[in-house]
């Protein structure tokens, strides 16, 4: 694929040597680059999938509009968080024109890193009484 | 919309995003959106899927800026756009740009010359004078409808298509520059913004840019087309001989035509044209079964001429040349000869015969001296604010002019080097709109040289710098890619193009120094005049006007604006047709009292029917004694009640009206007439025309029908019928007094004063103080201008000069002393402008 490295520069990966970037320095998310990570959490999936899984997930609330979902991914791509799946379904339920994609380990220590951020300032609100504690 | 023409759609708005992304993701979005339409359709139909495109269309466009931005701050655009691509988007960007430059500095209203004219026509689909622009009339109108939703008033709309037209153009000449500086440089950054370098000097360019945001002419229609051409030319060489290639030349052919029908000036680009393909590609000429093809392509672009004989029979009020047909097969032999055959009213009217201009052969002024004019507007072109007020070279204004010469030359001769086909095609179009243009113009001694005293020559009326706009157009071009050319040299020697790029600023002089002279947005002087002149005159008056000033702005209010069309204004210049006497006499024709109405009550105001009605306006009121006014109007008092016509203001029929206007008379001796109660004396030694006659005929029923009659000067038109000493000035008008005496409100000035010429020789003190003080408007500071811009239009600050002078003289016979002195203080303040 070609690219660019204009979205986090500090994480460009310039080789095999070189070393992963700590998942801290990817916080926080764009609220849409988070979406698409949870939603391959589970499993990989293909583009209408993931805009499925998150209009499922958000009651319709957020549509990701295809142009707009690529460019996040290229960007996740790019920053080594997401990759292109090769693993496909059965051929008789698969259509070759789609394309997969996965979480790659740090892209799952990422997310992991951003629901833990999301966690502290939920528990940080409820101590101060912003949110109600279950 | 059907799925696929959907995704064909969708895969379009992706050209938004860089080359980059759409070869790796496009497809997959493509295919995404596919399923989401899909999904979209199924649940919520028709209505679901307006929706999506409503949310898509936005978000598409953002996404592919940001990302584009997104790769221009990293450094990657070179590597992501692929070579052969043109810059769509930047060029697109250079329009945009061109166009809020435009819309910054807009007229918002009319201006003088013929762009009341032109607005007007556009607006109520009239013909405007010969050739009649009918493609700019059908454009501008469209133009002026589509943009009816945002509220803007008629005049801004249709200075906006002019604006509109312009940056489109140079949008074009950013695609043409750009290819041009890829034999200069490889780099896509070299190139971008080298042409945005020479569009901005091109759009910026006095004459571009001040017929660019006010539709004073129809050439900036021409800039575009001339434009689209040269884009359209390239695209051709660009593309392998065969039926594509073919079908492009057909489409250069029927705009050449369609642009006929706009101006004949981009026809001049014809010899470019053909140039350039007998140069790129010479065999093309032997493809004879090309030929029929652009033979059909060209006439149907001209056969848009048909619209004139068609408006024209449903008599719109401003209708120039009238050109009738009695058939379609007249008027398509008329049009596609281009008036040399078929129906004549239409032929003449395309061969502008109205015009009367001589053989080009027959030399109206030295060629030598005609070339002299055209490097004084090209002089004008680059700095106009530097030392404006001297319009004849100034020296102040030298340097610049050389400077831009000296960048225009060296950008033509790298042209040349690296480039020569598409160079000789430029040098081809700049010759013919410049050298070959100045010849066939054949214009008269330029309006602002200074000639010998006494000498025997004519002078232009005005300013003609506007028919080279496309010759300055171009070499604002070359200026900019001399600019490219500089910058591409100073990188080599000074450290890369980043480091030599202070030398683009040389790109922004035009900008910067013409922006005081081409700014409009702030002249309502026009519009004013107009409203002023009307304002002084009573309720169904005759108002004899003497040219394009004093009487397009008048059509505009008219017309475009509503105010006053109960008056009748007569142009004089135009009474020597019998179309134009004609129309006079019909829009004032009582109109049909059997079905009540006295006034012309029809929706369509786009016609002449009959007589239009006096409307009061909100701010003033024209009322007799018993007549009451809106609260808050100035009430202009009159003796008696208002009177409605009862006769037309030419009791001619068709046959004396053609008679007349084919009757030239030498008079000898002075002759006494009567006209009305009146029994001036025609001064003799003058050639009798046939305006002298409806004049004399209009006077002579006007008055017999207490119709009030005006003129909107006292100079030689009044005096040539011997009327002059019968005119009291009312406001900036001139009423004709139907008795021997003057009327009790008037006041004399002395014949001993140096003033009575231009203040008239009496004066009605009352109401042209109740004129001056509570009815006219003056916007934008006047009188307090720095200087008049345009010279040739300094008649106006004298009107206001001489209205002014003439209330002091009214105001110090009353003993109102102070009054007098203030008169005469905004009188000089109003001749000031006139130096």
């Amino acid at each position: 694929m070609v690219g660019g490295h204009y979205g986090h520069n500090a994480h460009s990966q310039d080789g095999p040597m070189a070393r992963a970037p700590a998942p801290q320095s990817f916080l926080p998310l764009k609220a849409a680059d988070f979406e698409i990570l949870f939603s391959l959490f589970g499993s990989e999936m293909h583009g209408y999938a993931i805009v499925k899984s998150i209009a499922r997930r958000t009651e319709g609330r957020v549509l990701l509009e295809p142009s707009h979902l690529y460019r996040r991914i290229r960007h996740l791509v790019e920053d080594g968080l997401v990759e292109e799946s090769e693993e496909r379904p059965t051929p008789e339920l698969d259509d070759e024109r789609r394309r997969y994609f996965a979480l790659t380990p740090l892209g799952r220590s990422v997310l992991a890193a951003e629901a833990e951020r999301m966690r502290d300032l939920v528990t940080a609100a409820e101590s101060v009484r912003l949110l109600a504690a279950n | 919309l059907s799925s696929a023409r959907q995704l064909v759609v969708y895969r379009w708005l992706l050209r938004a995003y860089p080359a980059g992304y759409r070869r790796d993701f496009g497809e997959a979005a493509t295919q995404t959106f596919a399923d989401v339409a899909r999904a979209v359709s199924r649940e919520d139909g028709w209505w679901g899927l307006a929706r999506l495109w409503a949310a898509t269309v936005p978000s598409v466009v953002a996404g592919g800026l940001a990302e584009r931005w997104g790769e221009l701050r990293a450094g990657k655009w070179d590597e992501t756009e692929r070579a052969d691509q043109p810059p769509w988007l930047w060029a697109t960007a250079a329009a945009v740009a061109v166009f809020g430059l435009y819309v910054a500095t807009l007229a918002r209203t009319t201006a003088f010359w013929d762009a009341s004219e032109y607005i007007a026509t556009a607006h109520i689909v009239g013909i405007p004078h010969p050739p009649g622009n009918p493609a700019f009339v059908l454009l501008a109108r469209a133009w002026e409808i589509l943009l009816a939703p945002l509220g803007l008033s008629v005049a801004v709309r249709i200075n906006l298509f002019s604006a509109f037209m312009s940056a489109a153009a140079h949008g074009l000449w950013f695609l043409v520059v750009h290819q041009v500086l890829s034999t200069f440089d490889g780099r896509r950054a070299f190139r971008i913004v080298g042409a945005a370098c020479a569009v901005l000097v091109s759009a910026t360019a006095f004459t571009v840019w001040s017929q660019s945001n006010v539709n004073e002419k129809v050439y900036t229609v021409s800039l575009f087309t001339i434009a689209l051409l040269s884009w359209l030319a390239l695209r051709w060489q660009a593309k392998p001989s065969g039926p594509a290639a073919g079908r492009l030349l057909v489409l250069m052919a029927f705009v050449l035509g369609l642009s006929v029908g706009n101006h004949l000036m981009a026809f001049l680009a014809a010899p470019a044209l053909v140039l350039f393909v007998v140069l790129a590609r010479p065999r093309t000429l032997l493809l004879w079964r090309l030929y029929p093809a652009l033979l059909v392509a060209g006439m149907a672009g001209l056969t848009v001429h048909l619209f004139l004989p068609i408006r024209a029979g449903l008599g719109p009020v401003i209708n120039e040349g009238a050109p009738l047909c009695d058939s379609i097969g007249s008027a398509l032999a008329s049009v596609l000869s281009y008036g040399q055959a078929g129906c004549e009213a239409l032929g003449a009217s395309l061969a502008r015969e109205q015009y009367q201009k001589p053989p080009v052969w027959d030399r109206l002024a030295p060629f030598g001296l005609q070339l002299v004019n055209y490097v004084q507007y090209f002089d004008w072109q680059w700095a106009r604010a530097i030392d404006g007020a001297r319009e004849l070279l100034a020296p102040a204004r030298l340097p610049f002019t050389a400077l831009f010469t000296a960048l225009g030359i060296w950008g033509a001769m790298e042209h040349r080097r690296r480039d020569p086909l598409t160079f000789w095609y430029a040098a081809t179009l700049f010759a013919t709109l410049s050298l070959a243009l100045t010849f066939y113009m054949n214009f008269e001694h330029g309006y602002s040289f200074a000639l010998p005293e006494g000498a025997a020559v004519e002078q232009e009326v005005r300013e003609r710098d506007y028919f080279f706009i496309v010759s300055f157009s171009l070499w604002g071009l070359w200026a900019g890619m001399g600019i490219a050319a500089l910058w591409l040299h100073l990188s080599r020697i000074g450290g890369g193009l980043v480091r030599a790029s202070p030398a683009l600023l040389v790109a922004g002089v035009p900008l910067v120094l013409n922006a005081p002279w081409a700014d409009r947005s702030d002249d309502w002087a026009a519009r004013d005049y107009a409203y002023n002149l009307l304002q002084s005159v009573e309720p169904y008056s005759v108002l004899f006007t003497g040219g394009d000033n004093d009487t397009f702005p008048l059509w505009y209010l008219q017309e475009v604006e509503g105010v006053r069309r109960d008056v009748q204004v007569v142009v004089t210049s135009y009474m020597n047709t019998a179309w134009y006497a004609k129309q006079v006499r019909d829009l004032t024709r009582p109109c049909d009292r059997r079905h009540g109405a006295h006034t012309d009550m029809s929706n369509d105001a786009t016609r002449i029917t009959c007589q239009r009605a006096y409307q009061p306006g909100p701010d003033v009121a024209y009322a007799g004694p018993h007549d009451e006014v809106e609260p808050g109007a100035v009430r202009l008092a009159l003796d008696g009640p208002i009177q409605l016509p009862v006769k037309p203001i030419m009791d001619l029929d068709d046959d004396t009206v053609e008679r007349i206007a084919a009757t030239w008379l030498r008079l000898e001796e002075p002759v006494r007439v009567r006209v009305g109660s009146l029994e001036p004396t025609i001064p003799g030694d003058q050639i009798i025309e046939p305006w002298h006659q409806y004049a004399l005929a209009i006077v002579d029923t006007a008055l017999s029908d207490a119709r009030p009659v005006y003129w909107s000067n006292n100079g030689t038109h009044p005096a040539s019928l011997g009327l002059r000493e019968h005119l009291v000035r009312q406001g900036v008008a001139f009423k004709l007094h139907d008795a021997a005496s003057p009327p009790p409100n008037a006041v004399a000035v002395s014949d001993e004063s140096r003033l009575v010429r231009g203040t008239g020789a009496w004066i009605d003190g009352p109401r042209t103080k109740a004129l001056v003080d509570h009815v006219f408007v003056h916007r934008s500071g006047l009188p307090e201008w720095d200087h008049w811009p345009d010279h040739s239009t300094v008649s106006i600050p004298y009107q206001y000069a001489w209205a002014y002078y003439a209330l002091a003289v009214a105001e110090e016979a009353e003993g109102r002393v102070r009054d007098a002195r203030r008169y005469a203080a905004l009188g000089d303040d109003w001749s000031l402008l006139t130096r």
